[in-house]
């Protein structure tokens, strides 16, 4: 039989089909039964396949479509949602934030169907639960919420997804336009050895706090605007100048216990032009520059009360800055929101008009002179990430959630929310905040957050970056007490530090040193030399 | 052999030996007291200057710091603490006690099973952990009272097994036997005549096993997440303020003291029930 004759055949027995399913005398016989079942078979899988698989094209134009991040997480979510193996999208998180985020679950899930489970864990043990999840692989979490310091563990393990991917195809907008964040935090704390592996939900880069009301009565007034001090030696100086002994009153409130001291010596340290490791990933702790920092921490002490030694963040705010009793205080953002909010803080400084916080003025850190420039080196501890757990069932409408609570207006209306510590980080957020928002942040402080975000600074950032931070804690919690000299504290600290690098495998921990190393501040990285690293 | 006169070095050494072990209670109790600048001062504060009850507070009240949060008031996890530490120490009773009895009266298993059976205890939790997770994710047991108890018995049935096996062959066969003779069913014969012999080492074997399951934390912490939370895995919540630790670590200590006091005379019994070899 020729085509020709194949094709009348076929066409002749449609024409057949159709004509008896017209016809009143419309009777079945078993073979038009199993024929026409094979067809609805055939075009059932033909639809599915569609639906399913070639959906990378179908589902792509979908997703692309929506003007913003959180629009185009939202159609991507639906069309995910009808062939999604699992309905809730589950996220482990750290205790205090879920008012950042549950209430908000109702929205997503009316708006994609998918529902939102929050679990929360302590804050010590989002690291820990995360690691059990790489080695169980049980998919109990699609999302995490760890600090950047858990990214190169989480992706060494295999337990954090590469996002990259989907950041090109859904963009989140986090590298350009009105709304992205700001070089460098836009790179190491979400960054891994080149991939996207986190989505910031919060930003937490330190600023300096300071009595406005008392460098008034002193008659002394800011170095320049958004900077109080440009230098260490005038924050020493000035710290010493505002200290009242007989009176109970302190110039600087710093971190002098374990685990906040590292924190210090982190900011102050890599103003010097200097940073953690050289480029063959050997400790710079027991540098010139280091062993300086330390006994400037150490001489600075005379200006700090004695308790100082037993304060951690809280304490030492509302013991004495909210107390009225300490001059300078570093700290996160949630400082400023404390240090203006009588009713939550209990603080005697509370208070705010119309330019912000009566009392509490901010300012950028101080830095140091390098090469002739002023370098600044602000340290961002902590700040929180949304990862996706690379064994989840849903990674992708796991992602868009995260997409979407993150994206500009969300986030925007999130940060400000009672019951959560998520802090501005997008551009968006400084430059054109809404109302809510800037009555969450007054004053000066969103513009200089602002400014500060370009000499923002990683902790150290790699994997076995908490036993890299614990050597150097209890190694400056040693100077601080006297047990050890500068130098010995941070000779051996520079000896662990090496030790840990040999053991973690020096050739992986040099390739990720150096692309963290790479997402430095450009001053800092020409200081430091590194901009020839690589 | 003539007794040796008891000598004033003896009572040095005895002194120091008491001050060595209730040191660590001390500091305890005293740090629950103290305010925050005196929990970790230099030089120490042995006695607070003021004492306070504030670190107790988290106690009763859902504790919230700008960064430690109590996760619900920490009665709440004394109670989760209660009915795991309870059920797995009372499970662990039945099936160690059962086993005991077979092992000792009808030598099942032999030797060599009841040792296999202490083996269990060798193997470091750590190692047992994830299997653990992944096993009770499949049987939806995790973070549940259910999954944590099993886990619980588990670990400590080997004990139970062991210090009870030695109690019971401590009691003669024949005791038994005389039992049966006088019309007694073998399970009477045990539970009625070698039970009721055997009830100091029990409590002792109970009070025993309801401290190393109280005061467990590894399991605790990578089986739950947020329904079931024991007193350790809340104590690590308060990391960094010592003076709330030192609160809730006396509160947890209570009710193992008072247990302790009401059974020291069943507790004097059990720890010398077995310790003759026959």
């Amino acid at each position: 039989m020729s085509q020709v004759e194949k094709k009348e055949k076929f066409l002749k027995e449609l024409y057949r089909l159709w004509g008896m399913h017209m016809s009143r005398d419309y009777k079945v016989s078993r073979r038009d039964l199993m024929k026409g079942m094979v067809s609805l078979g055939l075009s059932g899988t033909a639809i599915s396949m569609i639906m399913r698989k070639a959906p990378f094209s179908v589902k792509s134009a979908w997703a692309a479509e929506g003007g913003t991040p959180e629009e185009r997480a939202i159609n991507a979510a639906k069309a995910l949602y009808a062939n999604s193996p699992k309905k809730t999208v589950s996220i482990m998180h750290p205790s205090g934030s879920g008012g950042n985020m549950s209430p908000f679950s109702a929205e997503w899930k009316a708006l994609t169907g998918f529902d939102v489970e929050l679990i929360e864990v302590p804050v010590t043990q989002t690291h820990q639960k995360g690691m059990q999840e790489a080695v169980a692989k049980t998919g109990r979490y699609d999302l995490l919420l760890p600090a950047p310091l858990s990214l190169p563990d989480y992706a060494e393990s295999g337990l954090a997804q590469d996002l990259t991917a989907w950041v090109d195809k859904y963009d989140p907008e986090l590298f350009d336009g009105p709304n992205k964040l700001e070089y460098p935090v836009s790179d190491f704390g979400q960054k891994y050895k080149g991939k996207i592996y986190g989505l910031y939900c919060d930003g937490d880069w330190w600023l300096l706090n300071y009595r406005k009301d008392k460098l008034a009565e002193a008659g002394k007034s800011p170095k320049q605007k958004r900077s109080v001090v440009d230098t260490w030696a005038e924050y020493d100086q000035l710290a010493a100048d505002m200290t009242d002994k007989a009176n109970d009153f302190w110039g600087a409130l710093e971190y002098r216990s374990p685990f906040w001291n590292k924190f210090h010596w982190m900011t102050r340290f890599q103003s010097k032009g200097v940073l953690y490791f050289d480029k063959d990933m050997k400790s710079m702790a027991a540098s010139p520059e280091s062993i300086k920092t330390v006994t400037d921490l150490v001489n600075i002490q005379e200006y700090m009360p004695p308790e100082q030694f037993n304060y951690g963040f809280t304490e030492n705010y509302a013991q004495y800055y909210a107390a009225g009793r300490g001059f300078f205080e570093f700290g996160w953002p949630s400082l400023w929101r404390y240090s203006h909010d009588v009713a939550g803080a209990q603080s005697i400084i509370a208070g705010k008009d119309a330019n912000g916080p009566t009392q509490t003025g901010i300012s950028k850190v101080p830095g140091d002179i390098v090469n002739g420039e002023l370098i600044r080196a602000d340290v961002m501890p902590f700040a929180w990430d949304f990862v996706v757990n690379a064994h989840s069932q849903i990674p992708e409408a796991a992602y868009l959630y995260a997409q979407w609570l993150t994206g500009p207006t969300m986030s925007m209306r999130s940060i400000p929310n009672e019951g959560g510590y998520f802090d501005p980080w997008r551009n968006n957020h400084f430059l054109d905040p809404s109302p809510e928002f800037f009555e969450a942040y007054p004053g000066d402080f969103l513009a200089t957050s602002y400014e500060a975000v370009v000499d923002c600074v990683p902790e150290i950032i790699l994997r076995g970056g908490a036993e890299y931070h614990d050597t150097l804690d209890r190694n400056l919690q040693a100077a601080y007490n006297g047990d050890k000299t500068p130098e010995q504290a941070m000779k051996d600290t520079a000896k662990e530090q090496d030790r840990i690098t040999r053991r973690l495998g020096k050739d992986t921990q040099i390739e990720a040193w150096r692309a963290l190393a790479a997402m430095y501040p450009s001053a800092l990285q020409q200081a430091a030399g590194a901009d020839k690293w690589s | 052999m003539p007794r040796r006169p008891f000598r004033w070095y003896d009572a040095i050494g005895l002194l120091a030996g008491l001050v060595f072990a209730l040191f660590p209670i001390f500091w305890m109790v005293s740090t629950s007291f103290k305010p925050t600048h005196e929990w970790a001062a230099t030089p120490p504060a042995w006695i607070p200057s003021q004492a306070t009850w504030a670190n107790y507070a988290p106690l009763i009240v859902d504790f919230k710091d700008i960064y430690v949060f109590g996760h619900g008031a920490s009665w709440q996890a004394m109670m989760h603490s209660f009915i795991v530490s309870g059920a797995a120490t009372f499970i662990a009773l039945v099936i160690g006690g059962m086993a005991a009895i077979g092992f000792s009266r009808y030598q099942a298993g032999g030797h060599t099973l009841a040792i296999a059976i202490l083996s269990v205890r060798g193997i470091p939790t750590v190692v047992i952990a994830i299997p653990f997770l992944i096993l009770f994710g499949w049987l939806g047991l995790r973070d549940t009272h259910v999954g944590l108890i099993l886990a619980y018995v588990t670990f400590t049935t080997p004990f139970a097994f062991w210090m009870l096996k030695s109690f019971i062959d401590e009691i003669p066969a024949e005791i038994e036997e005389a039992a049966m003779m006088d019309g007694m069913s073998r399970w009477q014969a045990h539970f009625r005549v070698t039970v009721p012999l055997i009830k100091g080492g029990l409590i002792a074997t109970a009070l025993f096993i309801f401290i190393l399951n109280w005061s467990e934390f590894l399991l605790a912490v990578v089986l739950t997440e947020k329904t079931v939370f024991t007193v350790p895995v809340n104590m690590q919540l308060y990391g960094g303020m010592a003076g709330i630790q030192a609160a809730l670590a006396t509160v947890a200590a209570l009710p193992i003291v008072v247990m302790g006091l009401l059974i020291h005379k069943h507790l004097a019994r059990g720890f010398t029930l077995g310790a003759v070899k026959r």
